[in-house]
């Protein structure tokens, strides 16, 4: 028995060696390691500093004297790194500079070794390389056949970063058909966030008003399509009426006053409400002031502050009825809006009934110190 | 019956408990490397995601979801305006900040009136959540997105609810007054919303200030702290954020968002109910009220943590502050997962009730006592010699490597990604202090867990004392003699705790000492000296 205990002692004080030595050399590996990182990212961050001062001078030289773009062959010796550099400052260039310069500039990433590399990733089976490749292609104007067919197809990805990295870069085209076909294919899909349908609309936007007509006509296309969930409806309708596609004035004013169930779901009735005040469609004015008699605050509220954006007497005092009915934070919105519409003031005082008068009183001299009350 | 006798009972009493002691030691470790793994892989793809997400259209509207910053102050005279003021320049387009003034005492409320030309506004009348009243509520007249709060008396979380109602944004960022933030880093965290729909709630990564140049309430040049408690727990913050949320993050499983910096969907902390004023962990408590509030009703929710955007916050390097703090966290713990005890083990929280909510439990909770436990066993044991030296070193040894693996690899984890410290030897100081850390302060940490978790089962839920001057008394002679007895204890805890840090590695050198001795791998100096005095 003491025999087996003894050899049982050892056994474990052997693992235990053993042990100790695995960890002990995992410790070296990874104090060694954080070592090598360190030195291995300070030596990648010189060569970048290096290749960053050696191509920003050749890039500007090239958009003074107009050199042409193979010519800035002659200055990579096959580094991926100088690529990646190179690249690096085009884009720099491109987001500070404007107009003529910033095209010129963006020439430049259409030169072979780039262009063919960024072609090359969108085959990668890493998403992230995929990801990089579209940012890239965001960035210059999209002419190749095959790369657009990529990036479609990319649109429909699981992986929604992705998706929505090549519909940014299909927005970069031209044509209003790969756009429309990137913003459609987002919009229908459920998960996809507010923030991010956003943005592909505002992308969605071409740099020149010549594509206006065309725009509104997919905007409207895909608002009215059954297939978008209706928050992105919502938000569409929003979007576009910020941006000011005034083409689809007519069409929201419409679907405001519309029967339909769907036009009435109040995510999208709000959004046509602010349309309304988008456009200053005084048009809807009737109508928005019936609307002021429902009893949901979601829709209440952006009636009053768009009925007071409109001004006007009788919207005015259908504003003041409101104030004069309650006595709750719902007004305080009411009257924030309708004060700030430059109604007058003093009017308002003088012919509250007394027992709002108090509060009315604080209220006005409040919205005195605002800021944009004093201009 | 002598101390012996006593002490050799006790370690016959505990010694069938040996193979628990080895199974929970090798549970524990174990879910750490699992979580150091998932860390590792996941905060990398993280960082080449940051690196090509870029959001340009975006900006340009104003539907995105706007931010509501919630900076709750209590007697914060000294900073409040260059927090402020720094709070105010974040790059975001669209946030309004909203001070809290919970009843301070000092000049906090007349610097900020002074300083930001606030003039009152009217109080909503329809407060959704309930705190201590308001009495003022004011707009500034310099900067029109500045409210400031001035209300009764409650805690951090009856301000932040306080708070709450008067924010009108889609999202509130919780942080603390003396919060420093980095000036992009409400961009930066937009990145989980604009991500995932569902996300309710999501954390960013704080780190510490102590050290680090900083001009106008942003950080210039960052460095590493210069005392050992700020090293310590630099190394601390690096291993808990860097692999430890990182970890529960890609499991779907995140249980903390830190009081300091986190930000939230404000209709789904309405829909909760807000901050819960009764408890010293409201930070916790909200997040896994929101997990328990979603998933009992099957709602898609996320909750998310990013290593990238960054806050900055002083740590205390005070043994007693330190403590008093980490006694807090653990109470905090401690009340969460016996609110949410519903949670555990139960099939509908999946990963939560079988994953997240055990390790909280048995690992980070019961922690302490099985720790404080093992070290008397051993420290015993050793006392009594009835166990083999080698042995002995051998497991100690390796359950420090162990702890010295586990804080390295968050060095590591930093290296592979962000490398906020400029410097070779600041890597190597990290790499030294993840070293010491598990000898000496390890322990006195593990008995202010202990401490806490006790102070918890008697119901103590105070936030703990806070330094302040002159508040209380006019007596310059009470206060001179207070102070100075509270200075002489002060150092004795210090003394008492350095002692710890002092007299744990000495020890353990000796036992690696007497263990080589033992194997006859180097002469026994100690029997040499005492040949040689008695040669003399």
């Amino acid at each position: 028995m003491l025999a087996f205990l003894q050899t049982q002692h050892e056994i474990s004080i052997q693992i235990l060696w053993l042990t100790f030595l695995i960890l002990l050399v995992f410790t070296l590996v990874l104090l060694l390691g954080s070592m090598y990182m360190r030195w291995r990212h300070r030596v990648i961050d010189r060569k970048v500093e290096h290749y960053t001062s050696y191509f920003y001078p050749i890039v500007l030289e090239y958009l003074e004297t107009g050199g042409k773009e193979d010519e800035m062959l002659k200055h990579f010796t096959g580094k991926k790194i100088e690529y990646a550099v190179f690249e690096k400052v085009v884009i720099d260039l491109v987001n500070q500079l404007q107009g003529e310069d910033a095209n010129k500039i963006r020439q430049l990433l259409f030169i072979d070794p780039i262009f063919e590399h960024h072609v090359k990733q969108l085959d990668s089976r890493s998403d992230i390389a995929k990801v990089k490749a579209c940012n890239y292609f965001s960035y210059i104007r999209l002419v190749n056949f095959k790369v657009i067919q990529k990036l479609r197809h990319m649109v429909r990805a699981e992986n929604r970063l992705l998706a929505f990295s090549a519909a940014s870069a299909l927005m970069g085209s031209r044509k209003i058909e790969h756009r429309e076909y990137a913003l459609f294919t987002l919009a229908k899909r459920k998960r996809i966030t507010e923030m991010a349908l956003l943005e592909l609309l505002f992308k969605f936007q071409y740099q020149h008003d010549d594509q206006r007509d065309a725009e509104a006509k997919s905007l409207r296309k895909i608002i009215l399509s059954a297939d978008v969930p209706s928050d992105n409806v919502a938000l569409l309708i929003l979007g576009a009426s910020e941006i000011g596609y005034f083409q689809l004035r007519e069409l929201f004013y419409k679907l405001l006053i519309s029967k339909e169930r769907k036009w009435n779901i109040s995510v999208i009735k709000v959004a046509l409400i602010r349309a309304q005040g988008y456009f200053f469609n005084d048009e809807a004015a009737p109508y928005l002031r019936k609307m002021m008699d429902s009893r949901k605050i979601k829709v209440l509220k952006p009636t009053a502050e768009v009925l007071s954006t409109f001004g006007g007497e009788e919207n005015d005092q259908v504003l003041f009825e409101k104030i004069q009915g309650r006595n709750e934070d719902l007004d305080f919105t009411i009257m924030s809006a309708m004060v700030r519409s430059g109604y007058d003031m003093k009017t308002i005082t003088e012919n509250a009934n007394t027992k709002n008068k108090a509060y009315l009183d604080t209220l006005v001299e409040i919205l005195r110190h605002e800021p944009e009350m004093n201009q | 019956m002598n101390w012996e006798d006593i002490l050799q009972q006790f370690v016959n009493f505990v010694e069938p408990l040996n193979w628990f002691f080895i199974l929970y030691f090798l549970f524990v470790n174990l879910t750490y490397i699992i979580l150091v793994f998932v860390s590792l892989f996941y905060i990398k793809k993280q960082e080449r995601y940051n690196k090509v997400f870029n959001l340009t259209g975006l900006f340009q509207s104003e539907l995105y979801a706007p931010v509501s910053i919630l900076a709750p102050a209590f007697n914060e005279e000294l900073n409040i305006i260059p927090s402020v003021e720094a709070l105010l320049q974040l790059q975001y387009p669209d946030f309004e900040v909203i001070v809290i003034n919970d009843g301070s005492s000092d000049a906090t409320l007349e610097r900020l009136i002074e300083h930001f030309e606030l003039y009152t506004i009217l109080t909503p009348k329809k407060l959704t959540l309930k705190h201590n009243p308001i009495k003022t509520v004011f707009k500034s007249n310099r900067y029109p997105n500045l409210k400031v709060v001035d209300k009764v008396n409650g805690r951090k979380a009856d301000a932040l609810n306080a708070g709450i109602n008067i924010s009108t944004k889609e999202l509130l960022c919780a942080i603390d007054a003396d919060s420093i933030l980095d000036p992009d880093v409400l961009k930066k965290l937009l990145k989980a919303f604009v991500e995932d729909e569902n996300v309710v709630a999501a954390g960013g990564i704080v780190r510490i200030a102590n050290g680090c140049k900083i001009e106008d309430y942003i950080v210039k040049d960052v460095g590493l702290p210069k005392t050992y408690l700020g090293r310590i727990q630099a190394v601390e913050y690096l291993r808990s954020y860097l692999f430890g949320r990182v970890g529960w993050d890609y499991l779907d499983s995140l249980l903390i968002i830190s009081g300091a910096f986190g930000v939230f969907s404000r209709e789904a902390v309405l829909k909760v109910g807000g901050y819960l004023h009764d408890t010293v962990g409201e930070d916790m408590e909200l997040v896994v009220r929101m997990h328990r509030y979603y998933r009992e009703r099957n709602i898609d929710y996320r909750i998310r943590f990013l290593p990238e955007p960054v806050c900055w916050t002083e740590v205390p390097e005070d043994w007693s502050v330190l403590g008093r703090q980490r006694n807090r966290w653990q109470r905090g713990l401690a009340d969460t997962l016996w609110r949410h005890r519903k949670m555990l083990f139960r099939p509908k929280f999946g990963r939560l009730g079988f994953l997240a909510m055990p390790y909280f439990v048995f690992v980070e909770l019961l922690g302490p006592i099985v720790e404080l436990f093992g070290f008397a066993y051993f420290f015993i044991v050793i006392l009594i010699g009835s166990l083999n030296a080698t042995f002995t070193v051998l497991f100690l040894v390796s359950a420090i490597l162990l702890g010295i693996i586990l804080s390295m690899s968050a060095v590591i984890c930093e290296e592979f990604t962000y490398r906020r410290y400029p410097s070779v030897k600041d890597v190597m100081t990290l790499s030294f202090y993840a070293f010491i850390e598990n000898m000496g302060f390890r322990q006195v940490h593990t008995w202010w867990r202990f401490s806490g978790l006790y102070k918890f089962l008697r119901g103590d839920k105070r936030w703990g004392v806070m330094t302040r001057k002159g508040l209380e008394s006019n007596d310059a002679e009470a206060i001179k003699k207070k102070k100075t007895k509270e200075e002489i204890v002060k150092q004795l805890v210090n003394a008492g705790y350095w002692s710890v840090v002092i007299i744990i590695p000495v020890l353990l050198t000796l036992l690696v000492y007497s263990s080589v001795v033992e194997q006859g791998w180097a002469p026994n100096i100690f029997k040499l000296i005492r040949d040689l005095v008695q040669n003399l």
